[in-house]
């Protein structure tokens, strides 16, 4: 599979979350690379291209990681240690995204390194417009660390459709 | 009486008259029976021929009553019978011896002598006359009638005239006597006696002259005198040519010798006799002027002693005139002898205490003396001392008080010290009662200690164990070296078993100086229960911090040890018990932590979904659904929307409760700013008047406090919205114990305060959702962030007329700190 010159990995294991985000990410003209994976293992196998994504290379990493907390198997805050403590993933940036406002959450996941922070609204509306912000800004504001290839390489790419 | 007299002597003298008196009426009536029952034995006692007469017998009885009437002398000449008597029976002796001397003298026969009895023809023997008395006799009778008659009469010394006569008839009857005793066979005719009759004779002579022993012979006789001593001693000489006499006489009568050798003998007896008897006078008088003289020098003494006496010594007589007055009365009343003796002693009193002498000399003559009588006596020159007086009577050698002595000593000058003496005594005694009274104090307050006190000295020698301490240690002192306190006392460690070190004991080590406190415990055989007890002991020091000793104090703590355990065991027991619970409460917490978690996840999700996927068919197939289609949609995208906000507050809600307060010294204006600042885009459009006031620095928790601000601004907001001009004021009072209480006031539509209970509650909410949204767990909030900070929170409203919210937290307002950094400010600016 390859999933070079990915611009999101979304890390979500609730389906309707997933159709949701991918209809907003859509919606704001970013869905073209977007790859997802359903748990913290995946996440992790995907980052470190091991496992199934063995044959990714770490030169390739994801724009963004749209990061939920509550995973199955390994949980968010375990991907985004283990991420944010290796050099070879560490400037990957990592949003949160996630259900819950908890402060200790919150907390935790700057201390480990999280690059941003937001709680998914309940409202659609908002919901939709902070996505849009988000992949706006990460994938078309702001500056990544690296520069990579401008190759279109999709693994189970969506569409929605 | 007089003072020469010896009392023992005139008693004997006196007794011999009488027993003179007896004698002869005995003899008279015993002669008288001789002859009335003619028994020749009884008047001439069987001695020669010669007989007493019947009238001599008869003149003897009367003579002998007379005697015993007259033995006791009166000075009533004639007066009573008892003296008529006597004269009478005196007057007929001498006429009866008138009589027969007046028959012999002129060869008369007058008939006297047979006047009582005739004598029988074989009694008339030897005799001219039988029954008449021999001339000597008749004399003899004569003088002893007169002699008799005149023994009171002194007109001219007629004393002396009775014993002449007693004397003369004493000579006339010895002149028979010794007739008779030279031979008694002699017969001189007329001038014979009968041998009853010489010895009757002389005894009455003498009884007369012992009869008075006022004066004459009799007194003399009974004198203590010298005069006196000697002729007691002497007379018996007289009877020295008596014997003599009666001895040349036997011897020339037997003719056995020469007769100047009879001489010689006689002369040599006589001469014996006379030269010892005048010796042993003279021993008596030798020894009588020695005794005088040692007298002599005695009173010379006791004159020098009384002269050379600083004391005045003073006698006067009984009707206070001196007598005597020595040198040490010059000196001390300034008069000297020879204007002082003769004057009355009244002079040396002063005239307010003019009774005094008197009193004085009655209880004197009551046979009291005075001593050390203080009181105060006046000089010649009028200035009054002060004397001490000892007075004492003086007495004759007959025991009768004829004056007395005085003794008196100037004590002004001793008066002063004696009084600044009595002062200082006096001071003594207060001090001593003072410290007595403060060692009562001591020991009372030792005594009714609970400690046991105990003190020692030294050497470790107890001075001091009260009550308590016997109580307490079972027993008392004891006089032991302090290695040897742990057995006696039975003292041991906290273990209960090993001895207490002697070297550790709390007394020991304060009498090193070391002060300490100690538990030990105490088992003996008073105490087999033993006692834990704890000492607290220090030294005692000198005023130059040298230990002198040392204290010790100590109560019964067993009951305190034995409290103790059974808190250490409650303690523990509930420290296992919290332990517990709080394990419990752990459990519980992180049960809820993680409901709470699930439900910010799993809860928000579905909801997120419902509204994701009803907007998407609004938007994507809008057009193919009907209209009530698409309100129902809009329906579910409100629900939806409630309930995620529903979600939220109640997830706050729980974080407050979870929530560690985290105090900051923390300025509330900046965080009403922020507020305002976030609220700011439900102004919008709206006329809205904020007033907010200086509010002060709080330790607080700025996080929940903000939270607060929050809920209370937003309902302001929301319940002003009716009104065209909203006012919202944010202030603070000081009250509440200096603590601020700060207000949220506003002019909506308020509320009815029939429902203020129900404010605080949570869901609870006193408008409608249509009239204004919320989810009523706001104030709940808030109410549970200002209990957490330890503070109070209550509403004050009126419908349509506002609402008024105060809070209060507890923790301490920062005026007094900020005062300070205020003025440090003030102090580095100027």
């Amino acid at each position: 599979m390859n999933s070079g010159n990915l611009d999101i990995l979304l890390v979500e294991d609730n389906q309707d979350d997933i159709d949701l985000a991918l209809h907003a990410l859509r919606r704001g003209k970013l869905a073209n690379n977007i790859f997802v994976v359903h748990d913290g293992e995946e996440a992790l196998d995907f980052l470190f291209c091991r496992g199934a994504f063995a044959d990714r290379a770490f030169d390739h990493p994801p724009k963004l990681v749209l990061l939920d907390l509550k995973l199955p198997k390994v949980n968010g805050m375990e991907v985004l240690k283990q991420a944010k403590s290796d050099p070879r993933t560490r400037t990957i940036p990592i949003v949160i995204m996630t259900s819950s406002k908890e402060e200790r959450d919150l907390v935790a996941s700057y201390n480990l390194g999280a690059n941003s922070y937001i709680q998914k609204p309940v409202d659609f509306d908002q919901f939709r417009e902070t996505v849009k912000t988000i992949g706006l800004y990460w994938l078309v504001i702001n500056q990544p660390p690296v520069v990579e290839d401008s190759g279109h390489l999709v693994g189970r790419a969506h569409d929605g459709r | 009486m007089t003072g020469r007299s010896d009392p023992r002597l005139v008693n004997r003298l006196r007794a011999f008259t009488a027993a003179a008196a007896v004698f002869s009426a005995a003899v008279g009536l015993s002669s008288l029976a001789g002859w009335i029952f003619r028994i020749p034995s009884l008047t001439t006692w069987g001695a020669g021929p010669v007989t007493m007469v019947a009238n001599t017998a008869a003149c003897f009885v009367l003579v002998g009553a007379s005697l015993w009437l007259v033995r006791e002398r009166d000075n009533q000449f004639f007066a009573g019978t008892r003296k008529l008597t006597a004269r009478a029976a005196a007057v007929i002796v001498g006429v009866a011896g008138l009589l027969g001397l007046t028959e012999h003298l002129f060869r008369l026969d007058l008939g006297v002598d047979q006047l009582l009895l005739t004598a029988p023809p074989d009694l008339q023997i030897a005799t001219t006359r039988p029954g008449l008395m021999s001339p000597i006799t008749a004399g003899a009778f004569l003088l002893l009638g007169l002699a008799l008659l005149g023994i009171d009469w002194e007109p001219w010394r007629a004393g002396r005239l009775a014993e002449f006569c007693a004397l003369a008839a004493g000579g006339a009857a010895t002149f028979g006597l010794l007739t008779f005793a030279f031979d008694p066979h002699i017969y001189a005719a007329h001038l014979s006696l009968a041998l009853p009759t010489g010895v009757t004779l002389a005894t009455c002579s003498l009884g007369l002259i012992c009869a008075r022993t006022e004066s004459g012979l009799g007194a003399l006789l009974c004198s203590r005198c010298l005069g006196g001593m000697l002729a007691r001693r002497l007379l018996p000489a007289a009877l020295v040519p008596v014997l003599v006499g009666w001895f040349r006489w036997r011897i020339t009568v037997a003719g056995i010798y020469s007769e100047w050798s009879v001489v010689v003998c006689s002369s040599l007896i006589s001469m014996s006799l006379l030269g010892g008897l005048i010796v042993w006078a003279a021993v008596a008088v030798d020894r009588n002027e020695a005794g005088q003289m040692k007298a002599e020098e005695t009173r010379e003494r006791l004159a020098a002693i009384v002269e050379s006496s600083d004391d005045a010594i003073i006698s006067n007589s009984l009707d206070g005139t001196i007598i005597a007055w020595n040198r040490g009365a010059e000196k001390v009343f300034g008069y000297s002898s020879a204007e002082a003796v003769g004057k009355p002693m009244q002079m040396l009193i002063p005239p307010e205490r003019d009774n005094e002498e008197p009193e004085i000399l009655a209880r004197i003559a009551r046979g009291e003396s005075l001593e050390h009588f203080e009181t105060i006596r006046v000089r010649k020159d009028c200035t009054y001392i002060d004397t001490s007086v000892t007075i004492s009577p003086i007495r004759n050698s007959s025991g009768v008080m004829v004056g007395a002595s005085k003794i008196a000593r100037d004590v002004t000058e001793g008066k002063e010290a004696q009084q600044r003496l009595a002062a200082q005594a006096e001071e003594l005694a207060n001090s001593r009662r003072a410290l007595e009274a403060q060692s009562l104090m001591l020991q009372s307050v030792l005594e009714s200690m609970a400690e046991g006190l105990v003190a020692a000295d030294a050497q470790g020698k107890f001075v001091i164990w009260n009550t308590a301490a016997e109580n307490i240690l079972g027993m008392g002192a004891v006089d032991l070296t302090s290695e040897a306190w742990p057995e006696h006392y039975g003292l041991f460690l906290n273990d209960t078993v090993t001895p207490f070190p002697s070297e550790q004991l709390p007394m020991v080590r304060a009498l090193r100086g070391e002060a300490n406190t100690t538990e030990m415990f105490v088992r003996n055989h008073k105490l087999a229960e033993g006692a834990w007890i704890e000492v607290t002991a220090g030294p005692r020091k000198t005023k130059d911090g040298i230990v002198c000793g040392g204290v010790a104090a100590f109560r019964d703590i067993t009951q305190r040890k034995a409290d103790e355990q059974e808190i250490q065991k409650l303690n523990d027991e509930l420290e296992q018990r919290v332990a517990a619970r709080t394990a419990q409460l752990l459990v519980a917490n992180k049960e809820l932590e993680a409901f709470s978690y699930s439900v910010s996840h799993d809860l928000r999700a579905p909801l997120r979904h419902i509204s994701g996927f009803s907007k998407l068919l609004v938007e994507e197939f809008g057009s193919a659904l009907d209209p009530a289609a698409q309100h129902y949609l809009e329906r579910i995208q409100a629900g939806t929307q409630k309930m995620g906000l529903l979600v939220d507050e109640l997830l706050n809600l729980a974080r407050v409760g979870r929530h560690a307060l985290n105090l900051q010294t923390t300025g509330l204006n900046s965080i009403v700013a922020e507020v305002q600042a976030v609220l700011q885009p439900e102004n919008e459009g709206r006329q809205v008047e904020w007033s907010v006031a200086e509010l002060p620095e709080v330790d607080c928790d700025p996080v929940l406090v903000r939270q607060i601000f929050q809920n209370l601004l937003a309902n302001a907001l929301k319940f002003t919205r009716p009104r065209a001009q909203s006012v919202i004021e944010v202030g603070c009072q000081k009250k509440e114990d200096g603590r601020p209480v700060f207000m949220v006031r506003d002019n909506g539509v308020g509320f009815s305060m029939k429902y203020v209970d129900k404010l605080f509650g949570v869901f609870q909410r006193l408008h409608s959702a249509d009239e204004f949204e919320g989810t009523g767990i706001g104030l709940v909030t808030v109410q549970r962030i200002v209990h957490k900070h330890g503070g109070r929170v209550w509403a004050e409203a009126e419908v349509d007329k506002g609402a008024a919210f105060y809070f209060t937290l507890s923790a301490v307002t920062q005026t007094e700190s900020e005062s300070k950094s205020n003025g440090a400010t003030a102090g580095a600016q100027s």
